[in-house]
């Protein structure tokens, strides 16, 4: 699930040093979070759905097995041909087994992490089927060659200057910065992408186990284009998508996209159960789903069992100090923010992921802004003993908690340190401030100046003072 | 794939769950688990309320906030209505629903290349037309008050591609189908035989792609007329 192989200080290091990176990032999650304040605040009894939000997600995981066999059941009474996936791997080869069969050229996709997840367009490659991702964020990041760096807002980290270049290299000519100039070129080059393709990959954001039914969220209206066009639809879908009724959707509806954009609704709403029917006027001939574990099956009967019942809404990202300042890409795996650096580590081993359990202030505004209440900030500091426990940090950093420790449970060696560090302290002040890099804590001195110690403590001071205790009504 | 390797996958799952359940997976009513959560609570939005005309004027004011045109006009009139419209947008390929009791009148007045196409029937027919067309008419199915949005049930003769791919869709709405609530409509939408593919569409195609600026009608259509047909009814939509 890596997006990148560098070594993740390395990766904030790159992130803090993009010129103008913290400020488009600030920028479009200020707007998400803003648009879902506003929604919440019209929003009288928010807490009651969100509690119904999370009573419907829990039943559904605390039950996985006996809905997810329902979903199957039903799709496949509606005509679909449902795949199970043990690993990333193997979701990969059956989605380039499907393309491979039609003898597919052209796939066109919309919005999918499991597809990022499984690189699905690297396997598609490999059997020469050219993917398109129609989404028009996705389809800026697939010409940039990165990953999205957002759940929702792929290209959040992309200006209107770097996309135009984008867009102009893709064409062979320049192309104005405009929004209309812009999407008017995307809009173009996807159509007849979309006519021409033989098949459509999209995500499922629910899979209703009581029809069978994939129910897919967007507002441009790509992902009804990759499901209505092409001859074959293949629907990506973690096996934790499920639900159990119809009668649920409207309440997980609601809190999706407004949790993501602050909509009541999104434009587009696309149920779909089975592929066309004999009558049917148009749709795809197949439709395959493609249903994953991918050590999502690891989280269940353990203490982190709730990870899996997030939607995807995104909010979480958008409140968070850390992605605020890094982005996604700085995360470097294909879920960012609080969820991704919660999920990441469970579903592919805290050994590879030991760092993201640390990328967060632990302020909890993720777990406030959760609308299936799922405890990110508790999970994260959960990690973190679970990281220590494993021995996967320094032995320096164990031998500082130890000294720190002993020093914090006695106030005699307290004061005994204290005095030495504020006599010694001047061989790394300058003008009045820290600004050298002081061995293991120049993770903080890298970034930040800090002031030195004052010349005298209260404690000190206190005991120089006149000791004088004023009564009720004596003046001084 | 076969049902053993299904099987297994399952039953990995339930082997998990079990250890931490205590017991096999037991299906429960709605308002059971509700219940049980504490959330058994009626919500706001759950049930209609209000008259007829207050739905209607709740549906446009949503549907129009969320960039879509809308227009009441006598079921009888609804086909003189769209032509005038298609004139005045100086349309001459539609692509719409046949078969559709309010549309009828189109049939014998639009002989344009859409048409033709789509009379001749069959999934490509279908989707050329479409493909081709600059206005797409369709019927809804329901129209939901709390947030102005539409419910199309494609399937016979009721093509996925002609509300999405002309630039400009028209959407006729019988007054009597707007429900309260999104629940609401979702049960009408389910309602058995449920059809491969069902649409709730609110407003125009949008993106925000680009630097959080809007821009309209991307990939579907970047103009969504809903025509509300009052008054005496045409017959429900089969």
């Amino acid at each position: 699930m890596k997006t990148v192989s560098k070594p993740f200080p390395e990766r904030i290091a790159n992130a803090l040093a993009d010129p103008g990176l913290e400020e488009r990032v600030r920028l479009a999650t200020a707007r998400f979070a803003e648009a879902r304040i506003r929604s919440f605040a019209e929003w009288p009894d928010r807490e009651e759905w969100r509690e119904r939000a999370r009573a419907i997600r829990k039943e559904a995981i605390d039950n996985l097995d006996h809905y997810l066999r329902k979903f199957m059941e039903h799709a496949t009474q509606a005509g679909a041909q449902v795949h199970a996936a043990d690993t990333q791997d193997d979701a990969a080869r059956i989605v380039a087994d499907i393309a491979a069969k039609h003898g597919a050229a052209l796939a066109v996709k919309s919005k999918s992490m499991v597809s990022e997840e499984i690189r699905a367009n690297e396997a598609l490659q490999r059997v020469g089927v050219r993917p398109v991702e129609t989404d028009l964020g996705e389809y800026i990041v697939q010409l940039a060659h990165e990953p999205p760096s957002h759940i929702i807002g792929p290209a959040i980290h992309k200006n209107r200057e770097q996309i135009a270049q984008l867009f102009s290299n893709e064409r062979g000519e320049r192309i104005a910065d405009s929004t209309a100039a812009l999407g008017g070129f995307a809009k173009e080059r996807l159509r007849q992408e979309f006519l021409q393709a033989d098949i459509g990959i999209s995500g499922v954001n629910f899979g209703v186990a009581e029809t069978g039914t994939v129910v897919l969220v967007s507002n441009e209206g790509n992902a009804r284009m990759v499901t209505s066009k092409p001859r074959v639809h293949i629907a990506l879908m973690g096996m934790e998508r499920v639900i159990p009724r119809l009668d649920d959707l409207h309440v997980l509806l609601q809190m999706l996209t407004r949790s993501a954009t602050g909509q009541p609704i999104t434009t587009y709403v696309t149920l779909l159960t089975g592929p066309r029917q004999p009558q049917d006027a148009d749709g795809p001939e197949e439709l395959h789903i493609v249903i994953l574990d991918g050590g999502r099956s690891k989280l269940l009967g353990t203490h982190y069992q709730e990870a899996l019942h997030c939607i995807r809404c995104g909010a979480c990202l958008n409140v968070c100090p850390v992605f605020r300042q890094i982005g996604g890409h700085g995360y470097g795996s294909v879920y960012s923010g609080p969820i991704g650096a919660v999920l990441t580590p469970l579903l592919t081993g805290l050994n590879e992921w030991a760092d993201l359990p640390y990328a967060s202030s632990l302020c909890g505004a993720c777990t406030e802004v959760c609308p299936v209440k799922i405890p990110l900030h508790e999970y994260l500091i959960d990690l973190r003993a679970d990281v220590v426990a494993a021995g996967l940090r320094p032995t320096t950093e164990k031998a500082a908690f130890a000294a720190y420790r002993r020093i914090m449970r006695r106030p005699a060696q307290y004061r005994t340190a204290v005095r030495a560090v504020r006599a010694m302290q001047w061989l790394v002040t300058t003008r009045g401030r820290i600004r050298a890099k002081l061995g293991p804590l120049s993770g903080w001195t890298s970034y930040r100046t800090l002031r030195p110690l004052a010349r005298e403590s209260f404690r000190d001071r206190f005991a120089k003072m006149e000791q004088r205790v004023f009564t009720e009504g004596e003046e001084s | 794939m076969s049902a053993g390797e299904i099987e297994s996958f399952l039953s990995r799952i339930e082997t998990r769950l079990a250890a931490f359940r205590g017991a096999a997976a037991t299906e429960v009513t709605h308002m059971a688990y509700l219940a049980a959560s504490e959330c058994d609570v009626p919500l706001t939005d759950s049930w209609s309320h209000g008259d007829l005309a207050a739905r209607r004027e709740l549906f446009a004011r949503h549907a129009r906030a969320r960039g879509a045109i809308v227009d009441e006009v006598p079921a009888d009139d609804v086909v003189r209505f769209l032509m005038d419209w298609a004139q005045l947008e100086d349309v001459s390929k539609i692509a719409l629903w046949a078969h559709e009791p309010i549309l009828d009148g189109f049939l014998g007045q639009a002989p344009d290349q859409g048409l033709q196409e789509m009379r001749r029937e069959g999934a490509e027919a279908f989707s050329a037309a479409a493909e081709h067309a600059e206005l797409g008419i369709v019927t809804a199915e329901a129209g939901v008050a709390a947030t102005g949005t539409i419910v199309l049930r494609n399937g016979w003769r009721r093509a996925r591609l002609t509300s999405l791919l002309p630039p400009r869709i028209a959407v006729v709405l019988r007054e009597q189908d707007i429900v309260f609530s999104v629940r609401e409509a979702m049960r009408v939408a389910g309602r058995k035989p449920l059809p491969a593919c069902v649409n709730f569409i609110t407003g125009p195609s949008s993106s925000a792609d680009i630097e959080g600026d809007i821009f309209v009608g991307v990939h579907g259509p970047g103009t969504v007329k809903i025509v509300i047909a009052t008054g005496p009814e045409i017959g429900p939509t089969p």
